[in-house]
Parts: structure tokens; sequence; C-alpha cells
């Protein structure tokens, strides 16, 4: 379970942004007015595609099990302590 | 989805046969300084903290994070633009609609037809609002919602012209 930790923080972090970009992306094509709205949400959809691209980078760079390792410890310690 | 690209800008959802589009106005651009400035200022927040910070091995960590909150304060700087860019006021040659969105799914429209038009005037108020030339425009009419209030629109005189020809 432990171990599920990093997938299921990256699955919130991208559920909540996937939401934001498809509600604005949405509201641009569907209710916008002329030309500007729909070069906004495409000129969005590239930049938020990009972002993707670059929080998953970050992701895989991380060392998730030493984090999780130091967590257990740090979690055994207070229950030493307390 | 890609040909909405390559509509005129001058034709919206709704419109009736016959019926032109003079202007589409959205609010001057300095309604979305404030948010603006703000996103920019929180954006720069974990530039500032690093330098403060020992993270040794957990840098790579720092960065995910402050990626992913980049993320999302770039989603929170398009809604911005997405609530400004939707909140209009379109003036046809028979109509004037007034769209305001209010959040995600969530919006109200009036619109009143040009003829019932009684009375339209402008406030312009302090030295920023004369400087950059934005205002209030205020239209009365004989209908039941006898009074509309636009708010700092750009150039409200020129609209004022375009409302009464």
């Amino acid at each position: 379970m432990l171990n599920q930790i990093p997938f299921i923080l990256l699955l919130i972090i991208f559920g909540v942004n996937l939401w934001y970009v498809f509600a604005i992306i949405y509201h641009l094509i569907r209710f916008g007015i002329g030309a500007k709205p729909k070069i906004l949400a495409l000129l969005f959809f590239i930049s938020s595609s990009i972002f993707f691209l670059v929080v998953f980078t970050m992701f895989n760079l991380v060392d998730w099990q030493d984090i999780l390792d130091k967590l257990v410890d740090f979690v055994n310690l207070l229950k030493v302590n307390f | 989805m890609p040909f909405a690209l390559f509509i005129s800008s001058n034709t919206f959802k709704g419109q009736l046969p016959g019926e032109t589009t003079l202007l589409v106005a959205r609010k001057h651009w300095l309604t979305l300084a404030l948010p603006m400035f703000l996103i920019i200022i929180t954006a720069l927040v974990p530039l500032a903290v690093y330098p403060f910070l020992i993270l040794g091995t957990y840098a790579n960590l720092y960065w995910f994070l402050a990626s992913a909150f980049w993320f999302f304060l770039w989603n929170l700087l398009f809604f911005n633009l997405m609530i400004y860019s939707l909140n209009t006021v379109v003036v046809t040659n028979k109509r004037i609609i007034a769209t305001k969105q209010l959040g995600f799914f969530k919006y109200s429209a009036s619109e009143f037809q040009k003829d019932k038009i009684q009375d339209v005037s402008v406030k312009m108020t302090g030295i920023l609002a004369s400087f950059l030339n934005f205002g209030d425009l205020e239209i009365q009419t004989a209908g039941s919602q006898n009074k509309f209030n636009f708010t700092n629109l750009p150039n409200p005189e020129k609209i004022k012209q375009i409302i009464l020809s």
C-alpha cells in the first residue's frame, strides 16, 4: 500500500489538472465568440500538454523508494517516542 | 473542432437570420491585471524559497512539487483568461446581448432589443479610467428589467455611439 502513494499522488495531480484543462478548453470552444477564444484554447491545450510532460518527467526523476523508506523510519521513530 | 478556428470573429451561437454583429466588447484588460499579478508573484515563491533550503537528495522531489504547483497556477491563469474572454457584450443591428461567465458551467445571459432602448449613459471615474479610457455603460430600456449596467468597458463612448446608431 505504501508503495502506491507516489502513484496515487500523481493520479490526483493529473486528475485535478486534467479536469481543469478539459473544462477550460470546453468553455472557450463552446461559448467563445470570435477567433480569439479558440486561439486561446489551442495555446492552452499545447502548453498544458507540455506541462503534463514536464510534471511526469519530474515525477520519474524522484527516488520514491528512498523517500518512502525515510517516511517509514520517521513514523517508527514517532511511535517509539510517543 | 478544427473548423471552429476559422469562423468569422463576428458570428455567435443564436445569431438570428439577417442579424449583423456590429461590436463584440469585453472588459478592459486592466481587470485582468490584478489576478495576473498575484499569480505571477505566487509562481515566484518556489524560486525565491529554493536558495534558503538545504534539500540534499530531496531536490528532485522539491522540483516535482514545484512543477505541479506551477501547472496548477497555469490552469488558474487560463481560468481567469477564460472568464475574461467569455464575459462579452455583443451589439448587433437588432439587439444587445450580455453574457457573464461566473465559473465553470455557470453563466448568465441577458439581451434586449435595440428599439426598446430609451437612454444610454457613460460613467468614467478616476484618473486611471480617463488615461486608459475605460468606464461603465448604463442602458435604460422599456422592458421589465429596465436598467443594464456594464462595468469596465474599454472606449465606452464609442460603444455608446454604436448602440445608438
